[in-house]
C-alpha cells in the first residue's frame, strides 16, 4: 500500500515487477530482487538516489551507512501480520505449523522492538512510523505527512486515492 | 493497571528513546521492553533466528 501511495504521489519506485499480482496482493508487488540479497551485495544502491525501495525491516541493518535514508516504517499488529502471512503461505501450498505460530509471533514482535531501537540510534536514517490501520482510516492526512517527511512535493490526493480499505482483510 | 516508579532522569531517557523509536507513549515502549525481557529470561534464543528467516524466505522476502 505504501509503495503504491508513493508511486501515485510521483515518487520513482525501484521495482522489477517480477512478482505478478495475485490474490494476496491484487494490486501488485513492489519488490526489487536485489533487495533480497542486500546482506551479500548492496553495491546496486549507488544508483538509487531519490527513489523509493521496499526493504523489509530485517534487512534494514544491511543498508550501507554512508548514505542517508528516509525510512517509512509501517506498523501493524503482529496478529494481523501473522494472519496475513499464513494466508499467503496457504496460497503457496505451504501451510504453516499452527502450533509454532505463537512462538513465531513472539519472535517477530521481538524483532520489531529491536529494529525500532536500532533505527532510533542510526543518524543516517530518519524514520517516520505509520500505523497501517490509521493510514487506511485517514489516507489524506497521512499522505500529507509522508510528503512533508520525504521533503518531496507529492500529489497528495493521488496518494490518498490508491488506499483501498477493502484490502484491509486481516483486521483483528 | 499497575504503576512502577522510576527515577525522573531515567524516565526522560526512556521517553526520548520511545519517541525516536516511534512508540505512541513511554508506557507502550516500557511494556514492550519488559515483555521481551521476561519472554526471553533464561532462554537461549535470539529474535532473528532461523525460524523467522525461514518464514521470510517462504514468503519470498529474502533469498
Amino acid at each position: 500500500m505504501l509503495m503504491k501511495m508513493l508511486e501515485a504521489g510521483g515518487i520513482e519506485i525501484l521495482t522489477d515487477h517480477r512478482r505478478s499480482p495475485d490474490t494476496d496482493n491484487p494490486k501488485g508487488y513492489y519488490e526489487y530482487e536485489p533487495v533480497k540479497d542486500l546482506a551479500a551485495d548492496a553495491s546496486w544502491l549507488r544508483e538509487t538516489e531519490e527513489k523509493g525501495i521496499k526493504v523489509i525491516s530485517h534487512l534494514l541493518p544491511y543498508l550501507p551507512n554512508e548514505k542517508k535514508y528516509k525510512v517509512l516504517f509501517m506498523l501493524r499488529p503482529i496478529e494481523e501480520i501473522m494472519a496475513s502471512q499464513a494466508k499467503m503461505l496457504k496460497h503457496r501450498n505451504d501451510s504453516p505449523d499452527a502450533a509454532g505460530q505463537d512462538k513465531l509471533a513472539r519472535k517477530f514482535k521481538d524483532h520489531l522492538y529491536s529494529i525500532r531501537l536500532w533505527l532510533a540510534r542510526q543518524p543516517q536514517m530518519a524514520c517516520l512510523f505509520l500505523k497501517y490501520g490509521e493510514v487506511i482510516h485517514d489516507p489524506l492526512k497521512h499522505a500529507a505527512e509522508i510528503s512533508e517527511f520525504i521533503t518531496k512535493p507529492c500529489d497528495i490526493e493521488a496518494m490518498a486515492s490508491v488506499v483501498d480499505s477493502r484490502l484491509y482483510r486481516n483486521r483483528l | 493497571m499497575a504503576k512502577i516508579k522510576i527515577d525522573d532522569a531515567l524516565y526522560q531517557k526512556v521517553k526520548t528513546l520511545s519517541e525516536k523509536a516511534g512508540y505512541g507513549s513511554a508506557d507502550e515502549f516500557v511494556a514492550h521492553m519488559l515483555e521481551r525481557e521476561i519472554n526471553y529470561a533464561g532462554e537461549d534464543e535470539t529474535p532473528n533466528d532461523q525460524e523467522v528467516l525461514d518464514r521470510l524466505r517462504g514468503l519470498g522476502y529474502i533469498s
